[in-house]
Formats: structure tokens, sequence, C-alpha cells
């Protein structure tokens, strides 16, 4: 009986006096090399070649598989952009309305959240006997406040509020573990030297880490800059010098005059960076000491 | 080999199983090498077949862009990116060979090994298998688990020899046994 059986050199015919595929495959297995001799392979030849498709192969899944991270990436940073403007405008509100109340309270945002969730009225403040979280000076604060009452409905209306922000506080928490993860996977070389921040923004705009690693590096230097670059086109205002990579101190904390020459640069490292961790993954520990040094000079 | 028995046992668990077992490894045998990691182990027998091949099989993407570059300079690397649970997605690729190597840290590894002995390991070929006892059932003694584990190989292997590798890797347990694919 004639059977077909693939393999990575090609498709050979046998001829068996057995039914079982698997069994004739198991033979054809230990002979791989002798009928690739009839495609041209020597024993050398055999694993120059074989390593090439495999590593070929290899390679192709991988950046399938980058891909979908990409994806994940930028599906989690949309939510936590969302999430984070949120939480602010939210926060201010809640802060608007408490201060009627309660104007003397002046504490960070993570310790105001807890005190109104637990607490509500300056009332119950007054009342507490936690000294860890209610220091005595807030409770003298309580005392003496000028605030006006809340009522009962208003208190349960800022108690929620403040759980539902510190609920999506808690929210941002979990995402931007998960982006830093899986930034540092996608963009070993990149997230050496940048924070998970920047790099996530620079793939969000970019739209995914192929076309930021296929950009050329004056683009990169104003993604993000969108509004300013449309508007330089259509209306012949000045063009944006720098857009997503301005927040960075290299930049930032420059002399006006040196910023385009800093952006530049900064711009044609995150493109190297970007193209690596595109095309191969590997860090390059030398390459991002030498530029970590550039720009922290 | 002898030199290799000198490396720190911690390095891999191939040296601590070295540290407590002779074997020894023709310098032409093909090796089909499950959970390669990054290659730490598959270049300690790169150097012990120099005439010989590995079939590094490895499924996670982040210590396979490793084992692609440390294969571009090891002429008898051939890295595989699949699941070692998917014999038949890379059955073209692998010949027949002398020993099955497994080390991948997973539940069902035994029947893994299993598949793939019967799809690539010779007749008289070796498997030798590290099992981690604790990620099969942490509430039992590895002992326990590792004679337990035994049982699922196929009939066609007969079992050589089980080593607990305490002190060295705590929790693992190499299992080696010889294939007799004749029986049927
Ligand atoms: C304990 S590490 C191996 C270390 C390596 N043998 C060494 O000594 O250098 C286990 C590896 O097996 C891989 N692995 C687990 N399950 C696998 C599967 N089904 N197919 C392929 N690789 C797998 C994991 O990704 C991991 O890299």
């Amino acid at each position: 009986m004639e059977h077909i059986i693939e393999t990575w050199f090609g498709k050979i015919k046998v001829n068996f006096n057995e039914e079982d595929l698997n069994k004739i495959e198991r033979y054809v297995r230990g002979k791989y090399r002798e009928y690739a001799k009839d495609y041209g392979y020597d024993n050398n030849s055999y694993l120059i070649e074989l390593k090439k498709r495999c590593i070929a192969l290899a390679k192709d899944k991988i950046q399938e598989e980058a891909a979908e991270k990409d994806r994940s990436i930028i599906r989690a940073y949309t939510i936590l952009k969302d999430l984070r403007d949120n939480s602010n405008t939210l926060y201010e509100k809640l802060l608007d309305w408490y201060k009627e109340h309660f104007p003397e309270l002046k504490i960070e945002r993570d310790r105001m959240l807890d005190i109104i969730y637990r607490y509500g009225g300056r009332e119950n403040i007054l009342n507490s006997n936690e000294n860890i979280f209610i220091s005595d000076k807030i409770k003298k604060s309580a005392e003496n406040s000028n605030g006006i009452d809340l009522s009962g409905e208003e208190e349960v209306i800022l108690k929620e509020l403040s759980k539902t922000i510190k609920h999506i506080l808690n929210l941002e928490d979990i995402l931007n573990r998960y982006i830093d993860e899986k930034i540092g996977e996608l963009t070993p070389n990149l997230s050496s030297v940048f924070n998970s921040r920047l790099v996530s923004q620079l793939i969000y705009q970019a739209n995914g880490l192929k076309r930021l690693a296929f950009a050329p590096s004056s683009k990169i230097q104003v993604l993000g800059a969108e509004n300013a670059l449309f508007s330089h086109l259509s209306y012949g205002t000045p063009p944006p010098k720098h857009g997503i990579i301005f927040q960075h101190p290299y930049i930032k904390n420059a002399k006006p005059k040196d910023r385009g020459r800093r952006s530049r640069f900064l711009a044609s490292k995150i493109a190297i960076l970007a193209r690596i961790d595109y095309f191969t993954g590997l860090v390059k520990d030398d390459l991002i000491e030498k530029i970590k040094k550039e720009i922290n000079e | 080999m002898e030199r290799l028995e000198l490396l720190n046992p911690k390095y891999s668990k191939f040296i601590a199983f070295l540290h407590k077992k002779k074997i020894s490894l023709d310098k032409n045998a093909k090796i089909l090498y499950l959970g390669a990691a990054a290659g730490t182990t598959v270049s300690l027998f790169s150097k012990i077949v120099p005439n010989g091949v590995i079939y590094a099989v490895e499924f996670s993407w982040k210590p396979m862009r490793k084992l692609i570059s440390l294969s571009e300079d090891l002429d008898n690397i051939i890295p595989l990116f699949f699941d070692a649970n998917k014999p038949d997605e890379y059955k073209q690729y692998v010949e027949l060979v002398d020993l099955i190597y497994e080390d991948i840290s997973q539940k069902n590894q035994i029947e893994i090994a299993n598949k793939n002995a019967e799809l690539f390991l010779k007749d008289e070929g070796l498997l030798l298998t590290m099992l981690k006892t604790k990620s099969i059932d942490s509430t039992r003694n590895p002992r326990e688990v590792a004679s337990e584990e035994v049982q699922r190989l196929d009939t066609k292997f007969n079992i050589l020899d089980i080593i607990i590798l305490n002190p060295f890797y705590k929790d693992h347990t190499a299992i080696m046994a010889r294939y007799n694919h004749k029986k049927e």
C-alpha cells in the first residue's frame, strides 16, 4: 500500500504492507536523514536547513503572540486611561462637596478617601476612638470646624462615592501591574530605559509595537501630539517638537533651546530600542546602559 | 561527562542527577528535550553530544527567544516553539531519538512523556524525566507522589531507577526508564 508522509523537507511516498499509519510514520522517522538525501540534504546540510526552518517558524509564532500581547496592553491601557480620568474628576467633586462640611481637613488623597468612607461626617470622626486613623489634630479641627452640617442622605452619598473611587483606584493598581508585567515581557529593552507608563502610551499611540518599531523617529517624536500636528498641517501653526516623550525629564527639565535637539535624540533612541524589542526581543544590556547614561547626564 | 559532575548541582537538575547516578551518552546521540526554557541544560547536552543533535521544545515565547539565539551559536541545537502536549504538531521536524529528557513541571508530565516516546523514542531509547512532585500534589509526600506517577508510565517502559534529587532540588524526583517499543 502506498502512503504519503509529510516531513519538513517534503512529502515522501512509501510502500508498506502495513495498515497502521503511526507505525509507518515511526519507521520513516527513524530514517529521515536517509530519505532527505533524495532531496539533496547530506548529514550536515540536513541540520543547517532544518534549523533555519525551525528558527523562522519560531520567530513567526513569537511575533504572532507578541501581537496578541500588544492588543491586551492597549486594551488595558485604554481602560486605565478612562478610569484615571474618572477617578480624578470624581475625587475633585467629592472634595468640593465634603469641603463645605469640613473645610479644615487637608490630607492626601488615599487617607481622605479612607476617612470619608469610614466615618462620613465630622460627628463620627469626633466620636471615633481609632487613633491610627484619626489623629488628635484631626479631632481638634473637627471640633472647631466652620463647615455646615451634612444630612444623613448626603453622608450616605459621600461615603458611597469615596467607596466607589477607592474601587476605581484599586482597579487602576491592578491594571498598572498587569501593564507593567506585559510591557516588561514585550519590550525588555524599551522598558529598561523608560517607565512602563511612557512605553505603554507610545505603544497605544502608535497602535502597537510593530508600528512603533516601523515608524521613523520623526514620527515617534510627535506621537501623542496629533492635535498640534493637525493644526500645523492645516493652519500653518509651528510644528510640534514633541509629544508623549515631552513628559520625560530629559526633555521637560531641559532649557527651552535644547528641547528640540533632545527630543530628536530621545525619539531616535526609542526607535532603536523598539526595533530590537520587536525584531529580536533580546536584552541588549550594553546599549541600555549607554542610553541611560546619555539621558541621565 | 566526568567534568560535568564537578559543576554545581544547583545549576541544573541534570547535574544534580549526575551527582547521584552515572549515565553515559554517545557523542552522536540524538536527544529530544521537552521544556528547554532558555537552554541552560540544553547547552550542557550540546557539549555532551557534539556530533548529535538536541531537539529543544519550549512553548513559552520569552525563554524561546533566548533559546533561538543560543541555537544560532551552537550547531547541534534545533529550537522548536511548540507545546510538548501536542507532539503531532512537530513530528515532521523530529527524528527518532536516543534520549527523551523532560523537565516541564506539569501535572500531566508522564502522559506527555508517553505521547512523545510513542512518536520519537527509539526502541531501547532512554527516558529521563524530572518530576516536580510538588506541582503534582503539594499535600503529599514526594516519594509517594513519584511512585504513583511512575505507574502512569507506558508499560513499554522498563523502569530503571527513581532518584530523589534532594538536597540539590527540593521536591524533584528523576525517573529513568528504557523503552521497548517492540513489546506490544
Ligand atoms: C523548569 S523549566 C525547565 C528548565 C530547563 N530544563 C533547564 O534546566 O535549563 C520548565 C520549562 O518547561 C516549559 N514548559 C512547560 N510546559 C510545557 C509544554 N507543555 N510544552 C513545552 N514547554 C513547556 C516552561 O515554559 C518552562 O520554560
